[in-house]
């Protein structure tokens, strides 16, 4: 609730401030909308004109508790759109008059928020949910070789990833207009099908995970490089989204909220992995690791 | 789902395999959807056709069900009929090493 106060105030403060300061110095109704080349194309009344901003920043300030990237980015939206409305129409007699907004205004508009999103993820305190569960064991009789296969697959992203690839593929193919957003669609394609669906293997030889449909790359570990295996429920919000989160020693595969495989090492990092049937996972790797 | 063969299993490998995935679909571990032959092949540390052999084994006792394109999926109710395939193979076992057909075991049940 303070960390809560000391955003939204200040915020609420400017967002007030600028328009009571300024209000007899702006014209009504006041240039709203400007076209591509920078020219203002519209208007709104002062009134409501000014209030628009506040309208965006309650959004943020709604979901402040439970997503502050979303009430930081929310908040620095409202006071960009405050401000660059303030600016553009201060001392014009008529909106028609009002300064133009170059095309890097826009990007401002959505750069800043963004990065005040991802400045408060960083920053927000880590939500671990409820602490990973007890190191289990399986019954296995010695001289009994076992095996343990699992998979995830998120297929909202598996679906928007081949879409991105389709479309980067044709208008690679048909020098189409947008030539340039191809190669990044592709890669964008690849890279979130390749953490669209895993494949986790537990054997003798140790723990293996495929990414993507192509089962390619595989990331290896041996039994012995890993100091106890257990599962832990976590949520895309409280590892920062979706994909590979995190730096090492502390990183998180992540597709879909619920149980993970949590891969403790001796030194104090941890790997966790979403994935179905993740206990009997964690289980072998305790059992076969003290054989 | 976690998959084990029996330490010294004197049976053939594509045998053994199947009868760690009927055990696992009788105790319900099995996902609806098994994880591909490739990767079960991967994971056993066995060839891919030793996997086939034995998924095929397990369509035709009715367990299992091929999808082109929708992978190979567990039949609703497979678990008990798997459990039951799996003790009638046993008792075949038993009564081969007892010096029993198959046509004696078959009078045998029929008699009760």
């Amino acid at each position: 609730m303070k960390r809560f106060l000391a955003w939204s105030v200040p915020t609420a403060l400017v967002l007030a401030l600028l328009p009571a300061v300024w209000w007899g110095r702006l014209p009504d109704p006041m240039a709203s909308h400007w076209n591509a080349a920078g020219e203002p194309d519209g208007s709104l009344p002062r009134a409501v004109m000014l209030a628009l901003p506040f309208a965006v920043w309650l959004v943020g300030a709604a979901a402040a508790r439970h997503h502050p990237p979303i009430a930081a980015g929310t908040g620095v939206l409202a006071v960009v759109l405050q401000g660059m409305g303030v600016w553009a129409n201060l001392d014009r007699a008529d909106w028609q008059d009002a300064r133009s907004l170059a095309w890097w205004t826009a990007a401002l508009a959505l750069v800043l928020p963004l990065l005040a999103g991802w400045l408060a993820l960083r920053l927000s305190p880590r939500r671990d949910g409820l602490p990973a569960g007890p190191v289990e064991t399986l019954d296995l009789p010695p001289g009994e070789h076992a095996v343990w296969v699992s998979r995830c697959t998120n297929p909202l992203l598996l679906a928007l990833s081949s879409l991105s690839l389709v479309v980067g593929a044709a208008m690679l193919l048909t020098g189409g207009p947008g030539g340039a957003a191809a190669p990044v669609l592709l890669v964008i394609g690849v890279a979130g099908a390749l953490v669209g669906t895993v494949r986790v293997q537990v054997s003798e030889r140790g723990v293996a995970v495929a990414y993507g449909p192509w089962s390619f790359p595989v990331w290896r570990k041996a039994l012995q490089a890993i100091a106890a295996a257990r599962t832990e429920d976590l949520k895309p919000m409280q590892v920062g989204g979706w994909g590979l989160r995190g730096l090492p020693p502390r990183t998180t595969l992540m597709l879909r909220g619920g149980e993970c495989l949590v891969l403790e090492y001796p030194g104090g990092g941890r790997f966790a992995i979403s994935v179905d049937d993740a206990a009997r996972g964690a289980a072998l790797i305790n059992t076969l690791k003290n054989r | 789902m976690l998959l084990s063969l029996e330490a010294d299993d004197p049976r053939p490998l594509h045998e053994q395999v199947a009868g760690a995935l009927r055990r696992a679909i009788a105790d319900g571990s099995a996902p609806e959807r098994l994880p591909t032959a490739r990767d079960l092949a991967a994971a056993f540390h066995v060839n891919s056709n030793t996997v086939l052999r034995a998924l095929r084994e397990l369509r035709d006792e009715g367990l299992l069900e091929f999808r082109r394109g929708r992978g190979i999926r567990v039949i609703p109710g497979a678990g008990r009929r798997g459990e039951l395939i799996d003790r009638i193979r046993e008792l075949i076992r038993d009564a081969e090493r007892a010096g029993h057909t198959r046509a004696d075991l078959i009078a045998m049940i029929e008699a009760m």
